[in-house]
Order: C-alpha cells, then structure tokens, then sequence
C-alpha cells in the first residue's frame, strides 16, 4: 500500500472512524469530542493536501475495490485534479465550522452526537467527491443529505411564528430527494449503458441515442440544480439555512450547495461532447441569471439576518451556474473558483452572523444597529466580507467574478452576459445594506454605556482566518488559477 | 407408491412434528412462554436448515417426493420453493423467539406456537407441491391458521371484527380458489402441474380467473387488498411481521399461471398494471393513516406493488433479471417490514403505543428500538446502503432493459410513488428521535427475546443492502426456476 | 530612476494615507493637513518630472491575475499631464482651504489614497489595473461620508454613493472584458484599437459600457447626484474628492474612447442628443435654482455634458484640454463659492470669491467657445445642435456672472442644511419595494403557495381515494339491488305468514339479524371489499375472453 493509498484512505477514513467511535460510545467520549472531530477533519484535510504533489506528478491516487460483482457495482475511490477543489473547499469549509463549534454550541450530553453527525456530514461530502464508481457517489449524497437531515431535525433552532424543525427538514428532505431521484435515473440510464458502475468507464466514453443523451443530461441539470438551490428549486434552502444550528449551516452553504456544481462538472460536462452539452448552456445561462437576481432581491426584502446571507446563497449559486453553462474556459474555471471563493466568503459571513445572534441574541435586523462599536473585530472582518461579496477586487470573489463574466461576454449572448454583470450590483446593494444596517447607525437596544461583547475565541479565530483569506487568496490568486487550470482538461473533450 | 427424496418431507416433519410436540409440551411439562418460544425457535431453525440442505446447483435434478403415478401428489424442493419457504423460516425464528416475551400480553401460549408452525407448514407446503388439490389443502391449513392468529387477541372488540373480516374475505379467496381448481379439472381432468391448456375453453378461462381471484386476494393484489390493513393493524405485531414474510401465494401465483400455459408476456403486462394500482393505492392510502401498524400495511401493499412490477416487467419481456430483482426486493422487504413490525411490537409493549404520534420521543426510552426501527424505514425510505436501496437499484437497472415506452412510464409513476412515500415515512422517523418533554425519559431494559430478533434483522438489512451477491444469486435462482427467458 | 519618482506618485501618497487612517483622531486636523499639503504637493513635482521623461513604458510590472496578463505603467503624455493636474489640484485645495473648513485626518487620509489610486490609473497601461485603481477611488470616495458623519445619514450616503459608482465600473468591466476577448490582451493600447475588429453589437456594447463609466463619472445628468454627497463636506474634500479627481478620471478614459465613438455613428449621434439634453436640463435647473451651491453643481454638470458634446464630435483634445481647464477653474468657482455662501467669511474674502466666480465664468465662457469653434471646424455636428450649444454655453456664462454680482453685493449667504440626494432616497424606496414585492408575489405567493397547495393537493386526493374505496361509487350501484330484493322478501313473507314458514321466519330473521349486527359493527366495508372480489372476478374472465386465451 502506497503513501498516496493511504493519504486517499485518510480523506475518508479518519472522520469516518472518529464519528463512529463518537456515536457508538457518546458517554465516555464527551470530554473529548471536540478534540476528537477537530483532529479528524484535520487530518483529512492534510491527507488532501499531502497529495496534491502526487497530482502535481500526473499520478491519479485510487483505490479499487470489488463489491457486488454479479451487478457490476465496485468501491472505487479517487482523487483527481477535478475533485481537488470542491473536497478541499469541504475540508477546509468542515475544520472551521467545527472550531466555530467549539464556541457556538453548548457542551452537553449530546454533543458526542453533535460532532458525529456533523464528521458524517463531512464524509458524505468528501465522499461525493470521491466517488469513482456510481453506486457509491449516490450513496455518500444521500449520507449528505441524511446527515445534515438529522443535525437540522435534534439542534436546530426555529424563530418565532416559523415554520416547526420537522417540517423544514420534511421539505428539505422531499426536495433534495426529488433532485437525488432524477439523478439516480440519469445514473441508471449510463449504468445500462456501459454494464458496469465505474466512472472510468463512462470517461471512456458512453455511446448513447440522442434523444436519451438529451433526457440524461437535462435530469443530471434539474437534479444538480436542486442541490445548488437555483430558482426555483431554491425553496428548501431559506428555511433550512435558518433553522440549522449554525455550524451546520456553514457547511450547507459553504460547501454542500457547491457538490451540486460538482455533479455538473463531474457528469454531464466530463461524459459529453460539448456539441451534446451545447443546448443546455442557454438556459443554464438563463436560470444562473434569473437565480442571481432573484437571490438578490430576496435578500434585499428579508429582515432576519440569517435567511438574508442564506438568499446570498442563492445569489452566488446562480452566478456559478452561469459561469457553467457558458462552456468556456473562462466560465468555467471561473466558476470553480468561485466555488472556493464563494466558500470562504460566505462561511465569514454566517459565522459574522452567528456572533451577532450569539452576542445580542437577536435576529430581526430592525432590531440591531450601532454595533460596530461593541464588536470591533467582527465590523472589521463584516466590512471585509461584505466587500468581498460585493466584488470589490483586490479581494478574492471579485477574482473569479471577472473570469465568469469575461467567460460569458465570449459567447453569443452578450445582452445576457451584460444583465448578469450588471445584476451583481444588486448584490452589492443588500450586501452594503446589511453591514451597514447592523453595524453602523444606532443601536435600538439603546445602551447608555456600550461595553464591547466578549466573545468566545473558538467563534472569533476562524472568522479572523476567513477574512484574512478573502484578502490573501484576492492578492495571490495564482495557486489557485494553477490547480483550476489543471482540471479544464477533463471537461468537454478538452480542447481549451 | 411413494418414493424419491426423503430429505423434502423432513422440514415437514419438523414443522407438523413440531406443532403436535409443542402443544403436547405445553400441556403435559411446561407451559412457560420461554420455553415454549425456544422450542418452536429450534424446530423452524430445523426446518430451515433441513430445507436449506435440498438446494441444488443449476442442472442437478430438483429433489422430489412423493407418489408420481397419475393421481399422486408430489412435492418438489426447486429453487424457488426454497427461497419462499427459506424466507418463511427465517422470519419464524425471528418471531418464536421474539413472542418468547411479547406474547406476555396474551397469555395461550399453547394455541400460539402450534398454530405458527402449521401456518407455516401451509406455506411450505403451498410453494413445494406440483398438485393443485394438495395446494388448495396446504392454503386452507395456512389460511385457518391464520384467521386464528389474526385474531389472537380475542378480547379486544377491534380484534374480533378484524379477524372476522379477514375470515370472510380469506374464506372467499380459498372458496374461489377451489371452484378455479374444480374448473381447471373440469378442462382438463387432470390436477398436476404443469399442465399447459393448448386450447382453453370457457371452463379453463372461469378456472384461471378464479385462481387468480383467490391467490390474488390471498398476496394482496389490488383490488383485492382490503383485508390486509385491518388484518395486520390488528393482529398481535409477531404475527403481522411473519405475515410479512408470507410470500407464497404471489409465488404460487406465477407458477401456477404459468405450469397452465398462460403465455408470460400477458401474465406480466397484467402484474405491471396491478403493480402500478398497488403503488398509487399503498402509498395513497398510507399518507392518511394514523394508526401504526395500518399504516405499515399499507406500506407493504406499496412495496409488493414494486416488487410486481418489476415482475411484470420481466416477464412480458423475457427479462429474467427483473425477476430477479422483483424477488429479491420482496426478500428485502420482508426483512425490513418485519423488522418495522417487530420494533413497533417492543413499543407496544412497553409503552402501549399504538398511534403513530404517539411514537414521539422512543429513541430516549428504548434507544435500540428506535434504531432498528429506524433502519428499517431508512430502508423502506430506499437510503443506501440499505436494503431497500439495493431492491430498487436492482429494479431500476434491470427493468430499464426492457427498453419500452410504456414500462418508461411504470418507471416514472414508480419514481414518484418513492418520493410520495416519503411523506409518511419520513414523519415516523423524525418522530422517533425527536424529544418528548412529557415523558420522563428513562431508558428501559429490553428483554433479550425482544431484542434478539431485532439486531439479528437489522443486521439482515445492513448485510443485504452492503453485501447482497450471495441473497441476489439466491433470488436468481428462484427466477430462473419459473423457466422464462 | 523613473521609478522613484512614479513610487512619489503613487507609493508615497499611499503610505500616506495609510498612516494617517491609522494615526486617525490621535493626530490635529492641522498636522492631518500639512502632511497631506507636502505629498500632494511631493505627487505634483513627481508627476512634473515624469512628464521630462516623455512616454516610456516603466519598469514597475507584476502579474495578479494569472490569464490576464502582467500589470503594466507608461508614462503617455495625456495620462501624465492629467495625473499632473489632478495632483496640482489636490495641492491647491488643500493650500487654499479656509481654517474652519479644514479636513478631518481621515478625511485628508482618503484623499491620498485617492491620490495614490488616481495616478495608478492615469499611468496604467493595463485595463485590469486601470479597473483596480477606479475601484479604489470609489471606495475612498464614498467612504468620506462613513468617517466624517457616523450614524445612519453617513451609512446611507456612503452606499449611495458607492453604488452609483460601481454602476459605472460595471459598464466599464464590461466594455473591458470584451475588449479582452477580441485583442487576447488586456493592455490598453492594444485592446482599444481591437475594437475595430468587433461585430456591431459588440461594439455597440463596448462603447455604451465606457460611455456609461464616463458618464457616471463626470457627473453629467442624470449621474450626477453622488456628486451632491460632497457639498456637506469640508472645502478640499469637496473640491477634491467629489469634484475633481473622479471627474478627471472620467474624461480622461473620454478622451481614450472618443476614437471608438466615430466607429458607429448611430451611437456617436445618440450620445450627442441625450448629452445635449442633459446641458439643456442642468443649464435650465442652475437658472432656475437662486441657491448658488445648487447651481454651480448643475453648471459643472453641464460642463460635463458639453464633454460628453465633444466626445461625440470626435475632438479628443478638446477633451483633454477641458480636463486641464476645468480642473483649474474649479477650484476658483468652489473657494469662491464658499467664500461667498458660508456665513463665516469675512466681507473681504467674500468679494473675492465673487469676483473669482465671475472671472472664472468669463474665462471658462471664452473657453467653452473656443471649444465650440474647433468644434464646428470639424463639421461634424449637425448645425442647430451647435447653436444649442452655443447658447447653453452663453447660458452657463450667465449664471456665473449673476452668482458674481450677487455674491459681491452679499445676497447669497444662506444657512444651509446638507439633505440626503433625493435620487438616494428614490433609489432606496425603489429597491426595497422591489424587492418586497419580488417576494411577496413570487418567493411567498406564488412558489410558497405551489408548495404548500402540492402536499394538500395530494392529501386531499389520498382521502378522497380512500373515502371512495370504503364508501364507494360500486356501492351505491350494487346497494340499489339487495334493497330492492330484500323490500321483496319482505312483501312477500307478510303475505305468506303461517305454519312452516314461521320456521323459515325465525331462521331468516336470525340471520338478518346477525348480518345486521356485523354490518352495525363494520359500517357496510366488508359488503363493499367482497363486491369488489365479484368485480374482479368478472373482469378477469371477460379479459381473458376478449385477449383469447
């Protein structure tokens, strides 16, 4: 067995182990669990890193098991320049949330439970990512999906006069599985035609009818499409985001939303020629739009912080499939980097938001004002975040912004391109609305004697990393760009 | 002048051997529920394993006993009564040991276990003969047996009705069936199988019909199905979860169908559409049910709506791998239904629960009933790497063969019923786990008897939806032993 | 060599601002003003001594982007002399700044950076980096307000502004980016001329993008409004900040395009029209406004829009010239703007500013005609447009005039409270609505509603089966039989009472009683399943008959 074996093996098998032993044995684990969970994805983590030398080399570290051999279904895992960015997005994205954790949510009897359910959650993502073979790809979604179920159904919080938790988690399970459904048919519909369940073999090259080629990718599309909750398949994630403890959100919008730009990637854009992909671009185009706008807008009209930077999701989601369906170099490694950036910025800001909520306990946004100077560092790393998600360059989103319109202006449909870039400003106007509603202007607590907030470090440190982030990655782009660049070669036959 | 393999009449000889023993035990020695439910666990045990000895490869002659002269009743141990009767025995075990204590609510003992014993006897004998006659006999023992057990509870009025209900409706299916059987003697004048009607007459057409009626109304087939959500929701939850794992009068039902020459391709197109009425009428009515067991009767009216479907399907295009994958969903489901059934039993036992709300909060009460529990119902859900999820995908990939426009369709409705069904089962599952604030929780001790049976088919479900080459070949086997494609 | 004195263009105003945004309150306003005073005026001999140079590209390149290209800086005559100009302006305004008007450290400290960003644009040869600097002086720009007003008005203003700017960096992201795809590069030069290549309605777009950057940026009608936010600050910051240096951008990126403007005529006309409208508006506002603070920002405005007139008349060194004018003449129409209006001037200081008002109006009126008869010389503008011009022109020299005369009689000291721009609060109102009723239609009525009337729609049909199937249609059908027989029987058996068939009586009475007694207790189901057993059974068989087995 390999070094690399073994880093592949780590990616998944630390946290898997760890939340075993953490469900298993919750009572005796509980003074260590935090170490525990933290250590794993840690770990992870570092196995992804240690073997991008090994991608760097042109080696594609797998690991090939048998498993149902009379149905042609194997336990293929690997690790490509294509699954780099969305597994290290999810492992980078998991770490934090969990140090965020440590801070955010109590220590009691469950959260031995906690951390578990939250590993498993990172392993159904990494999983997805990792996946080489179909069976097993639609069996980490749904671990995804069952995982983060449980942890919005036992720690979830409601708001006053919304929704109860089990009817968020009942439609955000029904909707999720809708989309998982119709990919699960699209895979059925490949498996029939190859025989077999292994992604090398649809690399290879899958010869299909026209018309099933159509119907494959249009269910791959809608099915992905529910996943990264673009309009208007976007209805389960307000809710959802907002009941979620918030660690759990951090990783839904920072890092789930973005495997269904992976299942994009992965499937219909690596099977199909780019004349077999060519129809769909408009209208991935247009619902990228649509969803940016709309997102957007949202945004704008609501009133409790968290659904306002869950909208956002929406908003930025639309901007990454618009990058997608221009099939274009530009727009789609801009949209991959957007990915990563959009992970970064958006986890500052609901970890920014779970401060707030933590340190005032409110939410209504009319209820909060004047607080910049009760929680300097949080206005700092906020002005940070709202800039970035405004595209304010040098910081990092405006850096794959620019690939993703220039990706657009290059194909026939500049009126389009040109609404989409000029759509952004509206993120700009709920993005500069919020900061400086909540922390500039006055406080309607109206304290005599404003005292800064203590606030715990667990919940200050990771929001402090992810600014400094937003600005390194911004002024350094060039690592990024490279590893991006090396996955354009998978897609579409190539020819860039 | 009987002759052949003896082995084929030994699991018999377990089973009604078993029954005589365990009443006169229970008479004469003791008439300790314990002892009772271990001896009746050991003689189905026996019975499996006796049964499991007869299985033969592809090509080797199938064991048979019994007198093949005309006029004679022979009993055939092919692959397909092995399956049925293997799945049968399996899910008696479970439920000896199990009523070990649940039967604690109802105390005659010595009329239970028999009874258990010759239901399933019936049932064996059902799938293994080649007459229709001795398979009219063994469904009347199976279906008395059942009436009784159905309503074991004799002192609760809802239990009384619903046994009667089930006695009428059973009655008339046994009825019919006999009248199909006298009609095809008439045809033919002949009662062994197969016997391929080259030109049917109106006789053989009556006869046909009414065996369909009455096999179908005994598996459930809509519309015939009316019996089963009052019958399981009121019977005691060992018996429901055993009626799970009764799966010989769909099997007799093809292999019936076809031993009479009736061509498969039709056999099938009529499987799909009731398979499709099953499906919308399962997961239709179960949306609206509030009562537990009702609710998961209706669930297993769905599960065998896909489970004849994907039948249908390989039969009416020669696909013997939907066939395949139609047994083996039925295989999964009888593990994962028994083992819903089952769990719900251990809270009725303890907590007296008998609604579906009132399933709030089991997970701080009994935490490993809730997991079982709740794997099966992630199983029936369809989650991988469960059970369920294996059934379907296998039924997917394998009906997709078919190639048709019409079975697309199926496949769509199929789709949609999954996702229907998600609105009655997702609901339980939360509500198991969620925190119920009225209730002290304290978690309370589970009798082993009870428990036992869980873990052992909540690791059935793990090792069949992980691991399911070996239950797959089985099922294949019993495909291939209705000789089509 | 040259780099040192481009690092005095642009590192040092930088590090400047930086530290004073740092050293913030802990510094004087008057030390906050004399540091900035020397860089500026540090800035405006650095950019002097460039011009000495003549156009070099400069050793100062980087990649930031990876697929962009390098960064690079050149020091081209028109850029350098608008750098020169902008920096020459900063000097002034902050020489001239009366004492109760001095700026805030902070506010000094965004000026430089302004500075610093401004010069970085002039000398970029590179349109990312050019987009890079704009950026940033619209970031410094709408931060005044923040850090000079806290509280809500500051938030406001500060977003108002920013956005409107950003509205015109959008356009010209666009314009770029698509450049970008017809040259494969983003040096400037060459992208520029590219656009020869484009098709039409990318060249349409090209322009219309740059045209509105311009626009914004220039503050010609109706763009001007982020201009207003500057007239509550104090002197420099106001004449710098707001009136000069993004202005100056702006008609310096108006001389780079004018060339693209004459490769579609259509556009070239459009803009003419709509920039003439604009002079017509904000010449007309100005006379019709007696508060000279309001006034002079419509003339500037209509300054604007007479670049714009040029532009589209294809003279690029008229733009260039006006820029280099109209820095300078700005100065002289705000300091005697304020040495006439705020009231603690003394009477001295405020003829002063009168006469400065009036002989800057003259000047600029000889200028502006001067411009106008190059303009005509070039045949390029249709006649009665050019008289247009040629009144507005004469217009525009009147206000000033009048401002002069009544500054110097002192009419016009008014006490003058700054308001949030009207456009500000429309563009707020307008947005919120938009987006609450986007919500209230779609998210909440119509996609909320599908969502909710989905489940229901399917209990309801759930229900509506299971009603059906117990109590059903079959039912009521066959029910109509067994009545009808048993209303019979019962006839019959009152006709026929005695003897034997007492027996039969009791027997029959028995077993109806019995029925109903299970009826009573199963509420007619078990009646309706086994109806169904008969219906399937005849069903069967008439399949079997019809499908011919």
């Amino acid at each position: 067995m390999s070094l690399t074996t073994i880093e592949l093996l780590l990616i998944l098998g630390s946290p898997v182990i760890v939340a075993l032993a953490l469900l298993i044995f919750p009572r005796r684990l509980r003074p260590v669990a935090r170490w525990l969970a933290a250590g794993a994805a840690a770990l992870s983590l570092a196995a992804m890193f240690a073997l991008i030398p090994a991608l760097y080399r042109g080696e594609v570290p797998a690991i090939a098991l048998t498993w149902i051999p009379a149905a042609g279904i194997e336990f293929d895992l690997h690790i490509d320049w294509l699954t780099l960015p969305f597994a290290i997005t999810e492992g980078a994205v998991t770490l934090l949330a969990i140090f965020y954790a440590w801070g955010s949510e109590a220590d009691d009897s469950r959260s031995s439970y906690f951390y578990g359910l939250l590993l498993l959650f990172a392993v159904g993502m990494a999983g997805t990512t990792l996946a080489d073979g179909m069976v097993l790809f639609y069996t980490f979604w749904e671990l995804m999906l069952i995982a983060s179920c449980a942890l919005i159904l036992a720690w979830g919080h409601t708001a006053n006069g919304g929704r109860s938790l089990r009817a968020v988690t009942l439609k955000y399970f029904i909707f999720t599985h809708l989309g998982s459904l119709l990919v699960l048919v699209a895979l059925v519909i490949l498996y029939d035609a190859t025989g077999t369940d292994r992604f090398s073999a649809l690399r290879a090259g899958v010869s299909l009818a026209p018309a099933m080629t159509t119907t494959v990718i249009a269910f791959f599309l809608v099915g992905f499409c529910v996943k990264m909750a673009i309009f208007p398949l976007h209805l389960w994630l307000p809710d959802a985001h907002t009941v979620a403890p918030m660690p759990v959100t951090i990783m839904l919008a920072a890092a789930m939303l973005s495997m269904g730009a992976y299942g994009v990637l992965r499937f219909p854009l690596s099977i199909f020629t780019m004349a077999d992909v060519q129809p769909f671009a408009l209208p991935m185009m247009i619902l990228g739009v649509f969803s940016e706008i709309y997102g957007a807008l949202m945004a704008l009209a609501e009133r409790d912080i968290k659904r306002i930077i869950a909208y956002s999701s929406v908003s930025q989601m639309g901007y990454i499939l618009f990058g997608i369906g221009t099939l274009t170099y530009h727009g789609l490694a801009g949209a991959t980097l957007h990915v990563i950036y959009h992970a970064i910025v958006k986890a500052l800001l609901f970890m920014i938001v779970g401060l707030i909520i933590h340190a005032t306990g409110r939410r209504h946004i009319d209820e909060l004002g004047g607080l910049a100077r009760r929680m300097p560092v949080v206005a700092a790393c906020a002005l940070i975040g709202i800039l970035a998600i405004a595209g304010a360059p040098p910081l990092c989103v405006f850096d794959s912004e620019w690939m993703i319109f220039a990706g657009g202006l290059e194909t026939p449909y500049i009126t389009l391109s040109v609404i989409t870039a000029f759509g952004s400003l509206l993120t700009v106007v709920y993005a500069l609305w919020f900061g400086s509603r909540i922390f500039l202007g006055q406080d309607p607590a109206s304290v005599s004697d404003p005292v800064p907030f203590k606030l715990p470090l667990a919940m200050v440190a990771p929001m402090v990393l992810l600014a400094a982030l937003a600005i390194i990655e911004g002024l350094f782009p060039a690592p990024l760009f490279d590893w991006v660049a090396h996955e354009l070669p998978m897609l579409l036959g190539g020819n860039w | 002048m009987t002759s052949g393999d003896t082995g084929v009449m030994i699991p018999f000889l377990f089973l009604v051997g078993g029954a005589f023993v365990i009443y006169l035990v229970a008479r004469l020695i003791t008439s300790r529920n314990h002892w009772l439910a271990l001896l009746t666990a050991l003689i189905f045990a026996g019975a499996l394993v006796s049964l499991l000895v007869l299985r033969r490869a592809p090509g080797v002659a199938v064991p048979m006993w019994g007198d093949a002269a005309p006029g004679g009743v022979v009993l055939r141990a092919d692959a397909g009564a092995i399956f049925i009767g293997g799945i049968a025995l399996g899910m008696g075990t479970c439920v000896a040991i199990y009523s070990g204590r649940y039967l604690r609510l109802d105390q005659r003992y010595k009329t239970y276990y028999p009874l258990l014993l010759l239901m399933i006897t019936g049932l064996l004998g059902m799938v293994m003969t080649s007459d229709l006659f001795s398979l009219y006999m063994f469904c009347e023992l199976m279906s008395v047996a059942s009436y009784v057990l159905v309503a074991f509870r004799r002192r609760t009025d809802t239990s009384i009705e619903a046994g009667f209900k089930y006695l009428v409706m059973g009655s008339v299916g046994t009825i019919t069936l006999l009248m199909g059987i006298t009609l095809i003697y008439r045809e033919t004048g002949v009662l062994t199988l197969p016997q391929p009607i080259i030109a049917p007459g109106m006789w053989a057409r009556a006869g046909l019909a009414c065996l369909w009626v009455g096999l179908g109304l005994k598996s459930a087939i809509v519309p015939l199905h009316t019996w089963q959500p009052d019958a399981y929701g009121r019977a005691p939850g060992s018996v429901s979860a055993l009626f799970s794992g009764m799966l010989a009068p769909f099997y007799v039902l093809l292999k019936v169908s076809l031993a009479l020459g009736f061509p498969a391709r039709d056999l099938g197109l009529g499987l799909m559409l009731c398979g499709l009425a099953n499906m919308l009428v399962g997961n239709g009515m179960a949306l609206v049910q509030t009562h537990t067991k009702r609710l998961l009767a209706y669930s297993s009216i769905a599960q065998m709506g896909y489970g004849l479907f994907s039948v249908g399907v390989g039969l009416r295009h020669a696909l013997p791998s939907a066939i395949q994958a139609g047994f083996f969903l039925l295989l999964a489901h009888a593990a994962m239904k028994g083992l819903a059934f089952l769990s719900k039993g251990v809270c009725n036992f303890y907590d007296h629960t008998t609604q579906v709300a009132e399933l709030r909060g089991v997970f701080y009460r009994l935490p490993p009933v809730a997991l079982t529990f709740g794997i099966a119902i992630m199983g029936l859900v369809g989650i991988p790497p469960l059970a369920g999820f294996a059934g379907k995908w296998f039924i997917l990939t394998q009906v997709w063969q078919a190639r048709d426009v019409w079975v697309y369709a199926g496949i769509v409705v199929f789709l949609l019923m999954l996702l229907l069904s998600l609105g009655y089962y997702l609901p339980m599952l939360a509500l198991l786990f969620a925190p119920a604030p009225e209730l002290p929780p304290m978690p309370v001790k589970i009798s082993r008897w009870l428990l036992a049976p869980l873990l052992a088919l909540a690791a059935l479900v793990l090792w069949l939806g992980i691991a399911p080459g070996w239950w797959l070949q089985w099922a294949g086997e019993a495909a291939a032993a209705l000789g089509v494609g | 060599m040259l780099t040192v004195w481009f690092a005095g263009l642009v590192l040092l105003p930088l590090l400047g601002g930086v530290t004073l945004l740092i050293a913030g309150r802990r510094l004087s306003p008057r030390v906050g003003r004399w540091i900035a005073l020397s860089i500026a005026g540090w800035a405006t001999v650095s950019a002097a001594v460039l011009m000495a140079f003549g156009e070099q590209v400069l050793p100062v390149q980087f990649t930031w982007l990876p697929g962009a290209g390098a960064i690079t800086f050149t020091t081209a005559a028109t850029g350098l002399r608008a750098a020169f100009a902008t920096a020459a302006a900063a000097f002034f305004a902050l020489l001239i700044t009366p004492a109760y008007e001095a700026p805030t450290p902070a506010s000094s400290a965004l000026a430089l950076l302004a500075l610093a960003a401004a010069n970085a644009a002039f000398l970029s040869a590179h349109f990312l980096g050019r987009y890079v600097a704009l950026e940033t002086v619209g970031v410094c720009i709408a931060l005044v307000p923040l850090l000079a007003r806290a509280g809500d008005v500051g938030a406001r203003l500060a977003r108002f502004v920013y956005l409107v700017l950003r509205v015109g960096d959008t356009g010209f992201l666009v314009a770029m980016l698509m450049l970008m795809h017809a040259a494969d590069t983003l040096d400037i030069t060459p992208a520029l001329e590219a656009g020869a290549t484009l098709s039409a309605p990318r060249l349409t777009w090209v322009i219309l993008g740059f045209t509105l950057a311009v626009w914004v940026k220039i503050g010609a009608w109706p763009f001007g409004a982020w201009q207003q936010v500057g007239e509550s600050c104090d002197f420099a910051t106001h004449t710098w900040t707001y009136a000069t240096v993004m202005p100056n951008l702006g008609l310096y990126l108006l001389y780079r395009i004018t060339p693209l403007l004459a490769w579609q005529p259509a556009l070239q006309t459009g803009i003419l029209w709509l920039a003439l409208g604009g002079m017509v508006l904000t010449t007309l506002l100005a006379w019709l406004r007696r508060d000279l603070r309001p006034a002079l920002a419509y003339l500037s405005a209509a300054e604007s829009g007479l670049a714009l007139c040029l532009a589209a008349g294809g003279q690029k060194t008229l733009v260039a010239t006006l820029l280099l004018v109209m820095t300078f003449l700005r100065l002289l129409f705000l300091w005697g703007g304020r040495a006439v209006l705020a009231t603690e001037s003394r009477p001295r200081a405020r003829r002063l500013g009168a006469a400065l008002i009036g002989l800057g109006g003259l000047g600029l009126t000889g200028f502006n005609g001067y411009f106008l008869w190059r303009l005509a010389q070039a045949t390029v503008i249709p006649w009665p447009v050019w008289g247009a011009l040629g009144v507005l022109v004469l217009l525009m020299g009147g206000r000033y005039g009048a401002a002069a005369i009544g500054g110097w009689a002192g009419r016009l000291a008014i006490p003058w409270e700054p308001t949030i721009p009207t456009q500000a609060l429309a563009l707020d109102r307008g947005l919120n609505g938009l987006a609450q009723g986007a919500r209230a239609w779609l998210e909440v009525g119509l996609l909320e509603r599908l969502m909710v009337w989905a489940p229901r729609g399917l209990i309801g049909l759930a229900e509506g089966a299971h009603t059906w199937f117990e109590v059903g249609v079959l039912e009521r059908l066959v029910a109509a039989v067994p009545r009808v027989l048993i209303g019979g029987a019962a006839r019959l058996q009152d006709v026929e009472e005695n003897g034997l068939e007492g027996a039969l009586h009791g027997t029959t009475d028995g077993a109806f009683a019995f029925s109903r007694w299970v009826q009573a207790r199963h509420t007619g189901r078990l009646r309706v399943n086994l109806q169904w057993v008969l219906a399937a059974l005849v069903l069967i068989v008439a399949m079997l008959v019809w499908q011919g087995w």
